[in-house]
């Protein structure tokens, strides 16, 4: 899927591959600039996946280590680096999503519950909307189920099923979601072009 | 409108109801197969198609409630390299490389030279035989990247742009924009570095928008290579222009103006 705003296929993978093989060989200034060139893609996957800033942090640290010991499996003819880093991101991230399931329905009270369901709450959402183009108001201002199953889908890159399978709910609602969403996305871009018409 | 969809196998409602997560790349592989099948043959759903990908095209780099903390990111970093700095112990004079070594060494004695001889040299062998396919696919894999590189400016439907800023050692750049595949490659050179937390962002200027088009950074020489993917119609754009970001890159400029080019006659 093109996507504009973030690098794409091809995009400095001749020193992506230099970076990964040099982290392979040991060198810990090639993690470093990996790093940089890198975490702002990962944690996107993350925060998308998991929600938390907290968990998304630590996943982007696991991410990362993994990438560093793991180097030298690292096959140049079988993908790009891009497509190798972000699919760690997404596995690390589905996993803490998994326990962090098993740890709601372990735990009885509902308080935290609720803070993890928003973790963001309408004052910030005002904030930010004020700051940002036409379209990411309208995702802003999407109810948050609809929001995160765009969002973990867009960052995330998951599918729709792996979103049912990791949000346990139903396939069909997922669907619903993601319709209804876009749905009010593209009604957005549809307004600002009339409005700039 | 059915003649135009009889070589799809799914109806029109069913497709335009999945564009949305088509555009997300959220379907399963056969569904999205189909959906796109229909899409190309049906203009209403390459418009709607189109327009919920530019939606989507204007979305900032990080989900937009959340932004990676920059103090945070470096901890992670510093964590990171001191981790691995610690880790880091040449292979071969390793304890369990050690021992396995003298366990080996052992049991080569008691197998005797002659075999042994032929052992090492299968082994040098075979070490050699993964060394040179890993190098061949690496090769394969840079091939192909330079290949696809060449492709994207050197096509006859390929624009070229100057981009310029004032100034002692100000950095320049070329903007090569393949129409056909909506392909555009930035080549700069003499970039300073960016500060912590920022990075360059591009930016694809029409009469009433400004497009992200991605962040990057330079390398340690000050140059940089960057493609992005975006389909624009040629009269639409009036300008391209870098300026310096947040490293999550945003949604509308804010930083100061590092490069710019005018797309007339482009």
């Amino acid at each position: 899927m093109p996507r504009i705003g973030k690098p794409d296929v091809g995009t400095l993978s001749l020193d992506d591959i230099r970076l990964v093989r040099e982290m392979a060989n040991g060198q810990s200034s090639a993690l470093s600039q990996f790093y940089d060139r890198w975490a702002g893609d990962v944690y996107a996957v993350c925060i998308a996946i998991v929600r938390l800033e907290q968990d998304a942090e630590e996943i982007v640290e696991e991410v990362f280590w993994q990438a560093w010991n793991q180097a030298s499996r690292f096959d140049a003819a079988r993908g790009q680096v891009r497509q190798w880093i972000t699919n760690i991101a997404r596995s690390r991230a589905l996993d803490r999503l998994k326990s962090v399931k098993r740890r709601r329905e372990e735990s009885l009270d509902a308080a935290p519950l609720a803070i993890m369901a928003d973790p963001v709450n309408a004052s910030d959402d005002l904030i930010l909307a004020e700051r940002a183009s036409q379209v990411t108001q309208a995702l802003l201002a999407l109810p948050q189920a609809q929001r995160e199953v765009v969002e973990m889908a867009y960052y995330g890159g998951l599918s729709q099923a792996e979103i049912a399978q990791s949000t346990g709910e139903p396939l069909g609602t997922i669907k619903t979601r993601t319709r209804l969403g876009m749905q009010k996305l593209r009604e957005c871009m549809g307004e600002s072009k009339e409005a700039h018409a | 409108m059915n003649n135009l969809h009889a070589r799809s196998s799914m109806n029109h409602d069913d497709a335009f109801a999945e564009l949305g997560a088509l555009a997300l790349g959220a379907l399963d592989a056969e569904t999205s197969k189909n959906v796109e099948a229909h899409a190309n043959s049906c203009p209403v759903c390459t418009s709607e198609l189109r327009a919920l990908r530019e939606a989507l095209s204007e979305l900032p780099a990080t989900p937009p409630e959340f932004s990676f903390n920059s103090s945070h990111s470096s901890d992670i970093r510093s964590r990171l390299v001191s981790r691995a700095q610690e880790t880091r112990t040449p292979s071969r004079t390793s304890t369990p490389w050690r021992t396995l070594a003298m366990a080996a060494s052992l049991a080569l004695a008691a197998l005797g030279f002659g075999y042994a001889r032929e052992r090492a040299k299968r082994t040098e062998v075979e070490g050699l035989y993964t060394q040179r396919l890993a190098e061949s696919q690496e090769l394969r894999a840079l091939v192909a990247d330079k290949e696809s590189r060449i492709a994207a400016i050197t096509g006859p439907s390929v624009a070229v742009m100057e981009m310029s800023a004032t100034g002692i050692n100000a950095p320049t750049a070329r903007m090569f924009w393949d129409r056909a595949t909506n392909r555009w490659t930035v080549f700069a050179h003499g970039l300073a570095q960016p500060k912590a937390g920022r990075a360059y962002e591009l930016w694809l200027v029409t009469a009433d928008k400004k497009i992200p088009a991605g962040v990057f950074k330079p390398s340690k020489d000050g140059s940089a290579v960057f493609a992005a993917t975006y389909a624009l119609r040629p009269e639409d754009l009036k300008a391209i222009a870098v300026t310096d970001e947040p490293e999550a890159g945003v949604s509308a400029p804010t930083g100061s103006m590092i490069l710019l080019g005018s797309a007339a006659g482009s």
